[in-house]
């Protein structure tokens, strides 16, 4: 099917008629546009005929893309999707900054939740909740990372929440692991009670 | 979310990434509605109005080429 789909793109990408540039807005669910993409991607690299050792990177970014993703859509879900409402008219909906980042000072926050704001909110947005945050805006924010642009910002959180998830994961095998061989878990050497 | 969308022949299809080559601007697209279609269009250099199929293979290649590189980068 994966055959096809490349020998589609190739022959559809090069038949046909011209057509009206015009473009229209369309909804579509985040997770449904994420995934078109990376199948384009990997459409992409077949159809392109790219030699095995790109179309290995291409898997891992593929792979690193959907966990910074799941990630993301956390958030989404602990911060954001409460503070939605609908318009009186109920015709559009609008966030709630205040609220949102009253959660984020409440439960805690860190850069990588920052930057999941800025991948679900935009920048206007993100402006909104960091200057509610007490920042001046998400440009000092950013330089106060250390960061000098946006970019600079999305691709070191991105890196920090995969070695994240890497340190969880391996904590996780390594509790897992001391559970099975009847040893003092971590919180037990910490002198926490279960 | 909202995506931007050209209509070709009737089907909606989305604006998944835009990127201008060697002063061409093209669209890399998937139909809204079909998992497994997708195709790419580019700017009609002389009626900005109009969206044209590539011309031939080598720059089909060029822009699938692009497309991997800016995914490994």
């Amino acid at each position: 099917m994966r055959d096809n789909t490349s020998d589609s793109l190739r022959k559809e990408s090069l038949a046909g008629e011209k057509s009206s540039s015009e473009r229209k807005k369309v909804s579509i669910n985040r997770r449904k546009f994420r995934k078109k993409i990376q199948l384009l991607m990997l459409t992409s690299a077949i159809a392109g005929g790219v030699i095995t050792a790109e179309a290995s990177q291409i898997k891992d970014y593929i792979t690193n893309q959907a966990k910074v993703s799941s990630y993301v859509s956390e958030i989404e879900e602990n911060f954001i999707r409460d503070n939605i409402h609908r318009t009186n008219d109920n015709q559009n909906y609008f966030y709630d900054y205040i609220a949102i980042a009253s959660e984020l000072k409440n439960r805690g926050f860190a850069e990588p939740e920052i930057y999941s704001i800025y991948k679900i909110l935009g920048e206007d947005g993100t402006n909104n909740v960091v200057q509610f945050l007490g920042e001046d805006s998400l440009e000092d924010y950013i330089q106060k990372c250390g960061c000098s642009s946006i970019k600079d910002f999305e691709k070191m959180q991105k890196k920090r929440i995969l070695l994240q998830m890497e340190i969880d994961s391996n904590e996780n095998q390594l509790q897992e692991m001391m559970s099975s061989q009847n040893m003092p878990t971590v919180s037990d050497e910490k002198g926490e009670k279960k | 979310m909202t995506v931007d969308s050209f209509n070709i022949d009737g089907k909606t299809y989305l604006i998944l990434k835009e990127a201008k080559i060697d002063n061409n601007t093209y669209y890399y697209l998937a139909n809204k509605d079909k998992e497994d279609d997708f195709l790419i269009r580019k700017l009609d250099p002389n009626n900005q109005q109009l969206i044209m199929p590539l011309d031939n293979e080598e720059e089909l290649n060029k822009v699938l080429l692009y497309m991997v590189n800016s995914i490994i980068k």
